[in-house]
C-alpha cells in the first residue's frame, strides 16, 4: 500500500537550468515517497513534525534538561526512575553523546525487557489478575527480543511446547472463563483480538455493519467470530491450553437492521476468507480426541492455526500499524491515532504520514520492538520538555505528561527510598514481594477491562499513598535506605539536594532548597520524621506520579 | 433487541468512543479546581441531597404501602391508621404511620421486568430505551447533573452490608469517577483510617509539603493534573478528618437505640450522619426482601425493621429541617404477587406495586394511586420508573425533559422519554 | 433425599377433598364425624365424613372416592387468617384463633353459627397455636406478642398470664401428665412452665431452628408435640441457611424430657425444602409429620423415634405439606397439601383470570400396625 519512485536526474549539459527547473516540477509533482528503515525514523519523526509545527505556525518548545531526559527515558525503557547515582553520572557526563549511550544501555539492560513484559501484561491483559505462565512468557519472550509478530502468533495459536511459551495460551483461555452464570465470552474474545492485534474494535459491528465507521462491517467481526467460537478452555492438563473443535461449516449472521441473511467462513477482519476443507466423518482430526483422558485432540483444519498464519503478516498493513501506534503512544503519550483500538478510514491518525512511517519501520525491523523504541527516543520530538506547555499548546509542540503503571511507579518507590541501588530483578517474588506489588496494583491499577491509558487520580490511590503501611514503612528509616541516610547527615542543603535527586530525579531549585532548609531547621529534635514527611511529600506530589 | 442471530449479550458502544477522546479519566472534565474563587461558586449552587433506601428483592406492598386486609389476597396482617386521615399502612409498619404526614407514597407502580438480575438495573438506571449505551444508576447520573458541592466528601457513598470498595459499575458511560465509594457494613474503604504512626500535624505538614512540590510543578504547565491529584488528596483527607463520621462508637446510644442495632439500623443512622455532613447521594441497601418462602413471618421481621430506622431517619430530618432539601427513596424492583403460593410466599410482582418518597421537592402526606380491591392491577394511572426519574430529578431542579447527556454530540434523555413528570407528587 | 429410604410400611391414598382457598390446619372432631379446617379466608371450613373414617376402596381400585363427604357451611367471625384449632377433650367445644389475635369457642353442634365466647384482642396480633390441657380444664395460648395466656374454656376467663420468654411464639404443647406447658420460639428456645403456678422450670435450646440472615430472623419452633407418655418433646421447624426465600433443611427434633438431650436431629430434605410444619403422636408408638418442599417433594412421613429414617412416606408427590390431622380410630390420616399455581405469570385480572391456590385434603390409610422395618 505504498509507492516507490524513483527519479534520476538524466545527464543532459545544456538546458541545465530548465532541466532542474522542470526536475523541481517533478519533484513537486511527484513528492517522493521514501521508505522508512529503522534507522532513519528519528529523522523522519521530526521532520514530519516539524512540517505540522511550522503549518500551525508555532516554534517546537524547549529542549528537555538532561534530569528530564534522563527520568523520561529511564521509565519508558527500564520501568523506574534513574537512582541517584545514575542521574548525578548522567548529569556530570562531558560526552555530548550521553542521551544516544544512555538509551542503548537501558535497552541492553534486563530491567528493560522486563518493563516491555510488564507493559505488555497490561495492555493485553487489562488487568484481568496474573498467572505465572504468563508471566514466564512474556518475560522470557522480551529477554529473547523476539519480534512482536512472532509473540503474536504464539498468542493466537498457542502451543504447549516449549514449557517457555505455553502460558501464552492465557490471553485466549483468561478470556474464555466463565463469569458467573454468564454463557461464554466469544465476543469479547473476537473483540479483543481485533483491538489489541489489529488496532479495530469491532464490537459495534457484532450485530450490524458499524453505524459510523464504514470499514467496520459485520463481516469483519463475523469472519473472527467464527474461529474463536470454536475454542474452549482444555481441561486435561493443568496449564493454560486452548481446544478447538473442529471447524466444519461457515457462520451464518444477519444484520439486526437489514435481516438480509449472510454466510461467511473463517476470516481475518479486512482479509480473505478462508475455504474450509471438507473432510470425511471421522477425518478431521490430526489427533485424535481422547473420551476417556478428556483429551479434545487436534483438528487437521484449525482456525487458530489460520489466524495465526495471516494475522500478524508483515503484509497486514493493519498489523503493523497497531503497533506503531501503541509504541507511539507509549512514548509520546498519545496515540496518532485515538482512540487506540479505532484505527480505520474515518478516524484519521493526526499525522497521517507519521503512522505511515513509523509502520514501515516497523516492518523494516522485522517487528523487533528495540531498534524501533531506539529511535523514537532519540528523537527531538521526544526529547522536548513538557514544561512551558500551556493547555492550548499543538500536539507534539511540547513533551507530553503520561501515566505510570503501577509497576512503573512500585519500581520507582523502591528506588527513590531504598538504599541507593536498583532494585534487583528476580525471577520469582517472595510472598512479601508479590503482596506488595498485588497492593500496588489494587491502589492504582484500573478495574479489569478497563486499558490504562490516562492519568487518572483515585481516592482510592491517594488514600493508599497517605496511609497504606506499606508507604510507612518505605519512609522510615531501615539499612542504609533514604530515610536513614538523609536523617544522619546534619547538612541541611546537602540533604535537599540528595532527596530531590532521589524522589524528584532532579537538582533542586534554590527556593526548594530554601523550604526543605527552613522545614528542618524548626524541627531539629524530630528531625527523622521530619525528613519522612518530606519524603512523603515529594512521593505523594504529581510530579512523581506522572511521567513528564 | 436480541435478535435470532445476535448472541451478543451486552450490546454496547464503547463509552469512551461516545464521550470523545477527551475521555473519562480526564481530570479537567470531571473535577473542579480547588481554589477559593471556586469553591464560592460552589456554595451557591444546589445544596440538594438524596437518600435512597434500596430493599434489594422486592418488598411486598400488601405488608407494607398498600394493605388489603381481610381481602382474598391480603394476607394474615392489619391496617392501621396514621398521622394522615385516609391513609393506611401495614400493622407492620406502626411508627412509619406516625411519619405519615411527611411522606408520599405511589401505589400505582406498573413495571416491566419481574426477573432480579435484569429488574434491579434496569430500575436504578431509570429503565431507558435501548441506544447501546450503559446508563448511570440513579446514584451516579444525579451527582453528575448536580455536580460537586462544598462538603468535600465523596459524593456518591453506598451503604451495604458485606464488601465495600470502589464501585464503578453503577457509573455506566458517565465513567469510572461517577461510581460509589462503598462503605461495607458501614465500615469505610480500604486505608480510611490514618496510619498510627502518623500524628495529625505530621498528617497536615506532609499535605502541605505535597502541595508545595505540586505548585512548583505546575509552574510552567498546564493545571489540570494537579488539580485533580489535589482533589483527590483532599477528598481523602476530608475523609480521614471526618471519620468519626463512620465511628459507630460515636454514635448516641439514644440514637443507636432509636433505630435499632440490627444492620439496617444502624446503616440508616450512618446514612443520616452522612447527609448532615453533606454527602450528596447517600445510598442504602438492604437484602434479603425475596420473601418466595414464609412471606408473612418474614415481613413481620423486615418490615418491622425497616420501619423502625425509616421512621427515626424521617422523624429527624424533619425536625433539623434537613427534610427540606434531602429527596427520600425507598424501593425495591418490584412488589409481591398477590396469590400466595404454596411455600406461603408471594411470589415477583411488577404489575401493580408501591414505593415511598418524601423530602425536597416532593408533597407531603399523601397517597397517589390505587390498585384494584384484590390488588392485582393498577386502577389509577399506571406509572412507570420513568415517570419517577422524571418526577425525582423535577423534585430536585433538574429538568428532566431539557437536561440531556452530550452523547458525542447527541443528546441522550435523562429519563424516559415516553414518561413524565408526575405533578401530583410534586410541590 | 436425606435421610429417607424406602420401606415395606405404605401409605393408601382414600380421597383427595377439594378445597376453596388455602387452609392452614386440620382437625377431627372426637367421634370422627366432622373435619375442621383452619382457613386462610379467615373461616373455619369443616366437612361432615363417616365417623368410622372414609370407605376403602377395593385393592385395585386406583382412583378414590371424594363423595362420602359433605361440605358444611364454614364458620365465619374471624379475620385474616384463621391461625390454631384445638378441640376440648370431651369433644363438644372447638376453640378457634386467628392472625388479627381473636380467640373464639364454638359449639361444636354442626347447626352452630356463633361462638359461644370471644375475645376479639386475646393477644396484640398474630396468635399463633392453641393447647388443652387433657382433662379439659385450661387452654393455653401463644403469639407473636411474646405472651402466654390460660383461658377457662368454659367460659373464656383469663386464668393466668406470663410472658413465654420476650420472643414471638410459634408453638405450645401441653404435656399429658396436664402440669407442664411447652412453649417454641423464634429463635429455637423451647421453653417449659409449670402451667398451674405459671412458673418457668427449663429452657432447652434447639438453636439450629434459628438463623439471622442479614436483617430476618428465620426460622422458629414451629410445632411442638409430646409422645403418648410424655417423655419424648418433638420439635419442628427448618435449619436455615438463608431468609428471603427460605432455604432451609426441613428438620424434627426429639428431645428427652427428663433432661432435655436431643434424643435426634432428623434432616427430612436438602436445603432447598423448607420447613417441617407439624408432627403428631401416633399411639402405635410413632410420630406423623409434614413438610414443605420443592414443587411435588412435600411430604408426608411416619417416624419411630431413633428410627435411621421415616420408615414410611406418602405413596405419590405432593405438593408443600401443611397439616395432617389422625382420625380418632387411629387407621386414618388427613393431610393438607397445596395445589394450584406458583410463580409470577402476568396477571390476568383485569379479564377475572387470577386464580389462587388451593390446599386440597389427601386421605390416607395408615399401615396396619404390627412389627415394620
Amino acid at each position: 500500500m505504498f509507492r516507490l519512485q524513483h527519479h534520476s536526474a538524466p545527464c543532459f549539459a545544456r538546458p541545465l537550468r530548465l532541466l532542474r527547473v522542470v526536475l523541481l516540477l517533478l519533484f513537486v509533482w511527484f513528492r517522493p515517497i521514501v521508505i522508512v528503515t529503522a534507522d532513519d525514523l528519528a529523522q523522519r519523526i521530526d521532520s514530519l513534525l516539524q512540517q505540522s509545527l511550522a503549518v500551525a505556525h508555532v516554534a517546537p518548545g524547549p529542549v528537555s534538561s538532561d534530569a528530564e531526559f534522563c527520568r523520561r527515558v529511564t521509565l519508558d525503557l527500564a520501568g523506574r526512575i534513574p537512582t541517584v547515582a545514575e542521574l548525578s553520572k548522567f548529569l556530570s557526563d562531558p560526552d555530548p553523546q550521553r542521551r544516544v549511550v544512555l538509551v542503548d544501555r537501558l535497552l541492553d539492560s534486563p530491567e528493560h525487557s522486563r518493563r516491555m513484559a510488564d507493559l505488555f501484561h497490561v495492555m493485553l491483559m487489562e488487568r484481568r489478575g496474573d498467572l505465572p505462565e504468563w508471566t514466564l512468557f512474556l518475560r522470557t519472550s522480551f529477554a529473547q527480543q523476539k519480534p512482536w509478530d512472532q509473540l503474536v502468533r504464539e498468542i493466537l495459536d498457542p502451543q504447549e511446547a516449549p514449557e517457555q511459551i505455553r502460558g501464552a495460551a492465557w490471553f485466549i483461555t483468561r478470556r474464555l472463563e466463565k463469569v458467573g452464570q454468564q454463557e461464554t465470552d466469544y465476543p469479547g474474545l473476537t473483540r479483543d483480538i481485533g483491538r489489541l492485534f489489529l488496532g479495530c474494535d469491532l464490537q459495534c459491528a457484532q450485530c450490524h455493519d458499524h453505524l459510523t465507521i464504514s470499514d467496520y462491517r459485520q463481516i469483519e467481526f463475523q469472519g473472527l467470530y467464527t474461529v474463536y467460537r470454536n475454542t474452549s478452555i482444555r481441561t486435561d492438563v493443568k496449564f493454560p491450553a486452548v481446544a478447538e473443535k473442529p471447524l466444519t461449516k461457515k457462520t451464518d449472521f444477519m444484520s439486526v437492521f437489514d435481516k438480509q441473511p449472510l454466510l461467511v467462513g473463517p476470516r481475518v477482519p479486512f482479509g480473505v476468507e478462508q475455504e474450509i476443507p471438507q473432510f470425511e466423518s471421522g477425518q478431521e482430526f490430526a489427533v485424535a480426541p481422547d473420551r476417556a483422558k478428556n483429551f479434545p485432540g487436534v483438528p487437521k483444519f484449525r482456525g487458530l492455526q489460520l489466524i495465526a498464519q495471516s494475522l500478524p503478516a508483515a503484509t497486514n498493513r493493519r498489523f503493523a500499524e497497531n503497533l506503531a501506534n501503541r509504541l507511539w503512544f507509549v512514548m509520546f503519550g498519545s496515540g496518532l491515532v485515538n482512540p487506540l483500538d479505532q484505527l480505520h478510514d474515518d478516524n484519521p491518525a493526526t499525522h497521517p504520514e507519521l503512522l505511515s512511517a513509523v509502520g514501515d519501520a516497523v516492518t523494516a525491523a522485522g517487528f523487533r520492538l528495540r531498534p524501533v523504541l531506539r529511535e523514537m527516543a532519540l528523537s527531538d520530538a521526544y526529547q522536548r520538555s513538557s514544561c512551558g506547555a500551556a493547555a492550548e499548546a499543538v500536539l507534539y509542540q511540547y513533551g507530553r505528561e503520561k501515566r505510570l503503571s503501577a509497576e512503573q511507579l512500585l519500581a520507582s518507590v523502591l528506588t527513590a527510598c531504598g538504599a541507593g541501588a536498583p532494585t534487583a530483578i528476580a525471577d520469582a517474588a517472595s510472598e512479601a514481594e508479590q503482596k506488595r506489588a498485588d497492593a500496588f496494583v489494587k491502589a492504582f491499577g484500573n478495574i479489569p477491562g478497563e486499558p490504562e491509558l490516562e492519568f487518572s487520580p483515585s481516592l482510592k490511590a491517594a488514600l493508599f499513598v497517605l496511609n497504606d503501611p506499606l508507604m510507612q514503612e518505605q519512609i522510615q528509616p531501615r539499612g542504609g535506605n533514604l530515610a536513614e541516610r538523609l536523617a544522619i547527615s546534619s547538612d541541611d542543603t546537602a540533604v535537599a539536594d540528595e532527596l530531590y535527586r532521589a524522589v524528584l530525579s532532579r537538582v533542586p531549585e534554590a527556593e526548594e532548597v530554601r523550604f526543605v532548609c527552613e522545614y528542618l531547621a524548626q524541627r531539629r529534635e524530630i528531625r527523622q520524621q521530619a525528613i519522612s514527611n518530606l519524603i512523603w511529600g515529594l512521593l505523594a506530589s504529581t510530579e512523581f506520579c506522572l511521567n513528564h | 433487541m436480541l435478535q435470532p442471530h445476535c448472541q451478543s449479550d451486552q450490546h454496547q458502544f464503547s463509552r469512551r468512543r461516545w464521550l470523545g477522546t477527551a475521555a473519562t479519566g480526564t481530570a479537567a472534565a470531571a473535577l473542579p479546581l480547588f481554589d477559593p474563587a471556586v469553591h464560592a461558586t460552589l456554595l451557591q449552587r444546589s445544596a440538594k441531597q438524596v437518600l435512597f433506601i434500596w430493599l434489594d428483592g422486592g418488598i411486598s406492598q400488601l405488608e407494607s404501602w398498600d394493605p388489603k386486609p381481610n381481602t382474598e389476597f391480603g394476607g394474615p396482617f392489619r391496617a392501621i391508621s396514621t398521622s394522615v386521615p385516609g391513609i393506611h399502612l401495614s400493622e407492620l409498619l406502626p411508627q412509619t404511620a406516625q411519619q405519615m404526614q411527611h411522606l408520599a407514597i405511589v401505589r400505582s407502580l406498573c413495571t416491566q421486568d419481574n426477573a432480579h438480575s435484569s429488574g434491579v438495573d434496569r430500575i436504578q438506571r431509570g429503565d431507558p430505551q435501548d441506544r447501546g449505551v450503559v446508563y448511570p444508576y440513579f446514584g451516579s447520573a444525579v451527582t453528575k447533573l448536580l455536580g460537586p458541592n462544598a462538603s468535600g466528601l465523596p459524593p456518591y457513598v453506598w451503604i451495604k452490608p458485606l464488601s465495600g470498595g470502589f464501585m464503578h459499575k453503577d457509573a455506566g458511560f458517565l465513567g469510572p469517577q461517577y461510581g460509589s465509594l462503598a462503605f461495607g457494613d458501614g465500615k469505610p474503604p480500604q486505608n480510611l483510617l490514618q496510619h498510627a504512626d502518623v500524628s495529625d500535624r505530621f498528617l497536615q505538614e506532609r499535605m502541605d509539603i505535597r502541595a508545595f512540590a505540586d505548585r512548583q510543578y505546575a509552574r510552567g504547565r498546564p493545571a489540570a493534573s494537579t488539580a485533580a491529584n489535589g482533589f483527590v488528596y483532599s477528598m481523602g483527607l476530608e475523609l480521614m478528618q471526618r471519620r468519626q463520621l463512620f465511628d459507630e462508637s460515636t454514635f448516641s446510644s439514644a440514637d443507636v437505640q432509636r433505630y435499632g442495632t440490627h444492620d439496617l439500623g444502624r446503616h440508616m443512622l450512618l446514612a443520616r450522619r452522612m447527609l448532615e455532613a453533606g454527602v450528596q447521594f447517600v445510598k442504602v441497601n438492604s437484602y434479603g426482601w425475596d420473601t418466595h418462602g414464609d412471606n408473612f413471618n418474614g415481613s413481620l421481621s423486615l418490615v418491622r425493621r425497616f420501619d423502625q430506622p425509616f421512621a427515626a431517619l424521617i422523624s429527624d430530618l424533619a425536625a433539623s429541617g434537613l427534610l427540606d432539601q434531602v429527596l427520600v427513596i425507598a424501593m425495591s424492583e418490584f412488589g409481591r404477587t398477590p396469590r400466595v403460593n404454596g411455600h406461603l410466599g408471594r411470589d415477583h410482582w411488577p404489575e401493580a406495586w408501591s414505593l415511598c418518597m418524601a423530602g425536597a421537592g416532593v408533597r407531603r402526606g399523601i397517597a397517589v394511586g390505587s390498585t384494584s380491591d384484590q390488588g392485582t392491577w393498577v386502577t389509577s394511572e399506571p406509572y412507570d420508573i420513568g415517570h419517577m426519574f422524571h418526577t425525582w430529578f423535577t423534585a430536585l431542579g433538574i429538568n428532566s425533559r431539557e437536561v440531556a447527556w452530550d452523547n458525542h454530540g447527541q443528546p441522550l434523555p435523562i429519563a424516559h422519554e415516553h414518561c413524565h413528570p408526575v405533578a401530583e407528587l410534586l410541590v | 433425599m436425606h435421610g429417607i429410604h424406602h420401606s415395606q410400611a405404605e401409605l393408601r391414598a382414600l380421597a383427595k377433598i377439594p378445597t376453596s382457598c388455602q387452609l392452614s390446619l386440620l382437625r377431627y372432631s372426637l367421634d370422627g364425624s366432622l373435619l375442621l379446617a383452619a382457613g386462610r379466608d379467615g373461616r373455619i371450613h369443616r366437612w361432615r365424613l363417616p365417623s368410622a373414617g372414609l370407605p376403602v376402596p377395593a385393592a385395585d381400585v386406583k382412583s378414590a372416592d371424594a363423595s362420602v363427604s359433605e361440605v358444611l357451611p364454614p364458620l365465619a367471625g374471624h379475620n385474616g387468617w384463621v391461625s390454631s384449632l384445638e378441640i376440648s377433650p370431651d369433644g363438644l367445644w372447638l376453640i378457634s384463633a386467628d392472625t388479627w389475635g381473636r380467640l373464639a369457642c364454638w359449639s361444636l353442634t354442626p347447626t352452630v353459627e356463633r361462638p359461644q365466647w370471644e375475645h376479639a384482642e386475646a393477644h396484640a396480633g398474630w396468635l399463633r397455636a392453641l393447647a388443652m390441657t387433657p382433662d379439659g380444664s385450661c387452654l393455653a395460648s401463644c403469639g407473636a406478642d411474646g405472651m402466654v395466656r390460660l383461658w377457662n374454656p368454659a367460659d373464656g376467663s383469663l386464668l393466668r398470664q406470663f410472658s413465654g420468654g420476650g420472643q414471638d411464639l410459634y408453638s405450645v404443647a401441653c404435656h399429658p401428665d396436664g402440669q407442664r406447658l411447652a412453649v417454641g420460639d423464634l429463635r429455637g428456645g423451647i421453653h417449659v412452665f409449670d402451667l398451674r403456678a405459671g412458673k418457668h422450670l427449663t429452657t432447652w435450646d434447639a438453636a439450629e431452628f434459628y438463623k439471622l440472615s442479614y436483617i430476618q430472623e428465620v426460622g422458629g419452633v414451629r410445632w411442638l408435640a409430646w409422645n403418648g407418655d410424655g417423655s419424648v418433646l418433638a420439635a419442628a421447624g427448618c435449619i436455615p441457611e438463608n431468609g428471603g426465600f427460605v432455604q432451609g433443611v426441613p428438620s424434627l427434633r426429639l428431645i428427652n424430657a427428663a433432661d432435655g438431650a436431643v434424643l435426634q436431629q432428623l434432616k427430612l430434605g436438602d436445603n432447598q425444602e423448607g420447613f417441617v410444619h407439624q408432627v403428631l403422636w401416633h399411639p402405635e408408638d410413632y410420630w406423623m409429620g409434614v413438610c414443605s418442599g420443592q414443587p411435588g417433594r412435600g411430604r408426608f412421613f411416619l417416624h419411630r423415634t431413633a428410627g435411621e429414617a421415616p420408615f414410611c412416606l406418602n405413596p405419590q408427590p405432593l405438593a408443600n405439606c401443611h397439616s395432617a390431622a389422625l382420625h380418632p380410630l387411629g387407621r386414618q390420616v388427613a393431610v393438607l397439601a397445596n395445589e394450584g399455581t406458583y410463580g409470577q405469570q402476568k396477571s390476568m385480572a383485569k379479564e377475572g383470570i387470577y386464580p389462587a391456590n388451593t390446599s386440597p385434603i389427601h386421605v390416607f390409610e395408615l399401615p396396619a400396625p404390627g412389627p415394620v422395618s
